[in-house]
């Protein structure tokens, strides 16, 4: 029985023979004090307030944070912000549940046990470094830097540029993105219509909004922006807004009406619309007008008559009778709608992955984009606008990259998908797996959830676990997720509220606004924001790429950006955050704008007589004038990337400038480009496969997003766990009837991927034939609350033993096949079909 | 009392209060990294081990080092840094009633108290002050202050530190650590860290009744 004496002895032994190492005092003070004015026990501490950007989501939306003795206690909306005006979502609201997660991961870790075994080791930075940075130079002294993969979830503005800079200047362009599993169809199709791939919807200037698929009051890519300039729009001006989806969500409820639609048959009542308005000549005034900047036929010097023509031999069989038939919805109620949205001017048609994420998901997306243009909504107030943004300054990075290789790993599997203008994000395991289009040695993924965000997650977590497919993983994560799990070596990265950024989120109402991201708090223990590791990797690999940390990449930008300059520069937007340039004006009608003469002459630049595309044959890198002029644009690779203008009439005019593909600068409803695979040039329905013919015990599975969780990075948030915790089935009660279930019955779902088992809500608020199942829940890691396991010392944690809900949820993923929209790759995640049962 | 007698207490308290100095100095190292080589080579050697021994900390010795450190780093990651399901050796998770966060108020509490006694954090320290080590160490350090004032017979120093030494006990240390003791105890797979826990336990204890019954 150990005694005071023994203690005593022993000690005094340490005492002599263990030195003295402080590691977290300073040298002690020379005078012991009880307490120091600004330090009281008693009064407290003032709140320091910080302005900075929120993460949560893609929307960044600008913020304040509220720091008091150090620690993060509130975060709340940036009142200066034109954008938000002030607001903050719920999900943002949380944001101060991050820093403080207690299951965050505060230094990096190598795996010591089998991969996924769950058996770590903590080590330091400079170990971990010096093994990543080893084997990336000698992939790079073997000359094989493209089997180095980085493959990111969310990088956006100035964390884009710094790791892609770093990854540039390695040399590898093996860099994936989760865009096709997000939004990346939409994006493809706008890029096929207008160029470029993201849309704004001027709702302070509408008078009439139809609404296909889109839930943007719960969750969008701008999302308080927009949600509340729809809102005030309904409340204030009385603006009537159609709802066309398969359930009742809370954007749909707050609409004027709802109409229910079969999924995957948008389609169908969008080229039935668009066939009303051209059949009734309601393309008159203002859709005619805009027609002039269509490309309607392959002749792009078509006439008026020849367009209005082409339009309606198109659209003539599109009847609202035949889409009734189709799609569920009345014909008289879709003529209604057409002729409401065409008299109604102007209007904005808005859409997401409730219409684009089918099988004719792109030819959706481009139907749409037809029903704006056919009544002269696009880019004018009030419409359909191409996003405006802030045009930040920044160094460029290390001087002298070098030729940059890329493994074909990205793009799905070859030949099948047509124009992966974003990729197929959702494949990359898979296509790794496979082998043939070959491998990485080195995957490392960042904000990212490769197992947890893609459809069929064994067979993830399969691909993933074998060292002989993967033979080194790395995870950069604030949080022990589902994929950090099967990593090497976890890299505790910083969580938004202790970066440095600056930021560039589209504007709602068409004026740029400049905002940054800035440490509420300081990262904790051995936790580094990774772009600063990027910036440390960079120089000891011998490519230093200009600037020392993410701070100073911010600092140098605001000294480069002018009017950011002009404002005060850093100084200025450290304490205020946002900056709006007084003179700038809302950006509409951008595709009127005519290039400079100077621009259409010299030697650089070809007429195509073909497009009517004025293009510098230099920028778009052709081998010479000759080769690229006997080519012509369309077929020269990335000729896109020399455009100038397009020739309207007698004029040229900047029009719809191309990205990623050698469309020409016409609004094309008419793709000469689909039409040259051998796809229609022209929005064109067909059936989704899948549900030709359903058999009686199977259902059609759609997903969903609610207003208080994100994808997969927000249930650590015990806020907002609290409130969304469980994701039970939604099933209509007809079709419940019909299968036997009853509200809270236990079923099962299975598909070829697999089962799932999870409880029914039987609801009038989703269409007949349908089972809805949201997106955010069944964590098995993320944490106590996002997991809901329970933690060592769950007992003893207050918060956890108030926790008041056992289930977890469900999530969707593990049935879902991994399936690409054909024309652009978007994951199709409301086409499965899936067989539904009671337990 | 006279001077022959004051003297010998004088020399018991500084050799108490050197003591104390190793003992917070050792278990601070402890829970603040795994053993590393020079650690374990200093633990093994005789006069270390016997004193280690009689704290009822035993390290294994018919074994491969390099295995047995290898297994320590694993169980002191797998306690006390995770990821996963872990043991977060902070009073901000631990105390209970309390916030359940990483740097919560506790943290807060921690860090004005350790800054109201003049105190200052090194600039590279990134941890939070309410880590077990932290507290540890700081103790040590207030430890070794009486100790030296002790020595040069500063008493209203060595008082002052001590009344210093008790509050920290009282208000920060004794509200947490001796369950996360008991934490440690239930969870460790290896013996030495289950002893660790049952040794900085037994120290806590004797510290209260020093801290507690003899200062005021």
């Amino acid at each position: 029985m150990l005694n005071r004496r023994d203690f005593l002895k022993a000690g005094a032994a340490l005492a002599g023979t263990l030195g003295m190492t402080r590691v977290a005092l300073a040298e002690p003070p020379r005078q012991l004090l009880m307490g120091g004015k600004d330090f009281s026990r008693r009064t407290g501490l003032e709140r320091e307030m910080k302005p900075s950007a929120c993460w949560q989501c893609v929307s960044r939306c600008p913020n304040v944070g509220y720091v008091e003795d150090g620690r993060l206690v509130k975060i709340e909306g940036q009142i200066n912000s034109i954008r938000t005006l002030g607001k903050l979502c719920a999900k943002g609201q949380a944001g101060v549940n991050q820093p403080n997660d207690p299951d965050r991961i505060l230094y990096p870790l190598r795996r010591t046990g089998k991969r996924g075994e769950g058996k770590w080791k903590k080590i330091s930075w400079d170990e971990a470094l010096t093994e990543i940075t080893n084997y990336l130079n000698k992939l790079k002294d073997e000359g094989n830097p493209e089997k180095f993969m980085f493959h990111y979830g969310r990088m956006k503005a100035s964390s884009s540029k710094i790791i892609k800079q770093f990854l540039a200047a390695y040399g590898t362009k093996t860099i994936g993105n989760h865009t096709s599993i997000c939004e990346g169809g939409k994006w493809t199709a706008q890029e096929f219509t207008w160029g470029k791939h993201y849309d704004n919807w001027d709702f302070d200037n509408a008078r009439f909004v139809l609404n296909f698929g889109s839930n943007l009051f719960e969750a969008h890519t701008n999302h308080v922006s927009t949600a509340q300039r729809l809102v005030n729009a309904i409340n204030e001006r009385g603006v009537r807004v159609v709802s066309f989806d398969v359930m009742l969500s809370n954007t749909v409820s707050k609409s004027g009406e709802w109409v229910p639609v079969k999924p995957g048959t948008d389609l169908a009542a969008v080229l039935a619309m668009c066939h009303v308005i051209m059949k009734e000549d309601l393309y008159l005034p203002h859709g005619e007008e805009f027609l002039k900047f269509c490309r309607v036929t392959e002749n792009v010097n078509a006439s008026m008559e020849e367009k209005v023509a082409a339009l309606k031999a198109h659209l003539k069989d599109y009847t609202p009778e035949w889409a009734e038939q189709q799609s569920g919805v009345p014909a008289d109620k879709l003529r209604e709608i057409a002729r409401a949205f065409a008299l109604n001017y102007p209007a904005v048609v808005i859409s997401y992955r409730g219409a684009v994420a089918h099988h004719n998901g792109h030819d959706c997306e481009r139907a749409i984009q037809m029903l704006a243009a056919i009544t002269g909504n696009i880019d004018v107030p009030g419409g359909r606008c191409r996003a405006v943004t802030p045009k930040w300054k920044y160094p460029h990075g290390y001087p002298n990259p070098p030729k940059a290789r890329k493994l074909d790993v990205l793009d799905g599997f070859k030949g099948k998908v047509m124009f992966p203008t974003h990729h197929i994000s959702h494949q990359v395991l898979d296509v790794i797996r496979d082998g043939s289009q070959g491998r990485p040695d080195l995957y490392m993924w960042y904000c990212y959830q490769p197992v947890y965000s893609n459809p069929q997650v064994q067979r993830n977590i399969d691909t993933l676990k074998d060292e002989k497919i993967l033979p080194f993983t790395v995870s950069i994560s604030p949080f022990y997720d589902e994929s950090s799990a099967l990593a090497d070596i976890i890299l505790p990265d910083a969580t938004y509220t202790e970066r440095w950024d600056w930021e560039d989120m589209v504007s709602p109402n068409q004026i740029p606004e400049y905002y940054m991201r800035q440490p509420l708090v300081e990262p904790p223990a051995e936790v580094r924001d990774f772009k600063d590791v990027c910036i440390e990797m960079a120089e000891r690999m011998g490519f230093p790429l200009g600037y020392r940390s993410a701070k100073e990449f911010f600092r140098l930008s605001c000294e480069m950006t002018p009017s950011v300059k002009k404002a005060g520069g850093y100084d200025y937007m450290v304490k205020h955050g946002v900056y709006v340039d007084p003179d700038d004006k809302p950006l509409f009608y951008q595709f009127l704008k005519e290039p400079p003469a100077s621009k259409l002459e010299g030697d650089e630049v070809l007429f195509d007589s073909d497009t009517g595309v004025y293009w510098n044959w230099k920028k778009a890198h052709a081998p010479g004038r000759e080769e690229a002029a006997a080519k012509g644009y369309t077929h020269s690779k990335k000729a896109y990337k020399g455009y100038i203008g397009q020739k309207v009439g007698d004029k040229v005019y900047e029009a719809f400038k191309p990205d990623k593909i050698n469309k020409t600068g016409y609004f094309e409803l008419y793709s000469a480009l689909m039409a040259n695979k051998g796809l229609p040039a022209m929005p064109t329905w067909h059936q989704i496969p899948e549900h030709i013919n359903i058999n009686p015990d199977e259902m059609i599975l759609t997903t969903y997003k609610v207003n208080v969780q994100t994808h997969s990075r927000t249930q650590n948030c015990k806020w907002l766990t609290e409130i969304y915790y469980e994701n039970p089935a939604w099933i209509n009660p007809a079709t419940a009837e019909q299968f036997g279930i009853e509200e809270g019955d236990d079923i099962r779902l299975t598909s070829g991927m697999g089962k799932i088992e999870t409880r029914a809500r039987v609801t009038p608020a989703v269409y007949p034939g349908i089972i809805s199942i949201s997106n955010h829940c069944g964590h098995w890691e993320y944490g106590r609350m996002a997991s809901g396991k329970k933690t060592l010392f769950s007992i003893d944690d207050p918060d956890y033993a108030r926790k008041w809900w056992s289930e977890n949820g469900v999530h969707p993923n593990w049935i879902i096949p991994s399936s690409p929209d054909p024309v652009n790759g978007q994951q199709r995640w409301m086409d499965t079909v899936v067989k539904v049962e009671k337990v | 009392m006279n001077d022959r007698h004051k003297g010998r207490m004088t020399d018991e308290v500084i050799q108490m209060a050197l003591s104390r100095v190793g003992l917070y100095r050792l278990f601070s190292r402890l829970f603040r990294y795994e053993i590393d080589d020079e650690l374990f080579d200093k633990l093994q050697s005789p006069p270390l081990r016997e004193t280690l021994e009689s704290l009822g900390l035993q390290l294994p010795l018919d074994t491969d080092n390099h295995e047995l450190l290898q297994t320590l780093a694993e169980e002191y990651t797998w306690l006390f840094v995770g990821p996963g399901k872990h043991l977060p050796p902070y009073a901000s998770v631990q105390k209970k009633p309390g916030a359940g966060l990483l740097n919560g108020p506790e943290t807060a509490a921690v860090r004005r108290f350790i800054k109201g006694t003049g105190f200052k954090f090194n600039d590279s320290f990134k941890d939070y002050p309410d880590h077990i080590s932290a507290e540890f160490e700081y103790m040590e350090t207030l430890v070794q202050r009486e100790h030296d004032a002790l020595i040069s017979d500063d008493i209203v120093e060595a008082e002052h530190s001590r009344t210093i030494q008790k509050n920290l006990f009282e208000e920060h240390m004794d509200i947490w650590i001796p369950q996360y003791c008991e934490l440690v105890l239930d969870n460790a797979k290896h013996s030495f860290y289950q002893q660790l826990a049952v040794s900085t336990s037994k120290f806590l204890a004797l510290e209260r009744d020093l801290l507690i019954q003899t200062t005021t």
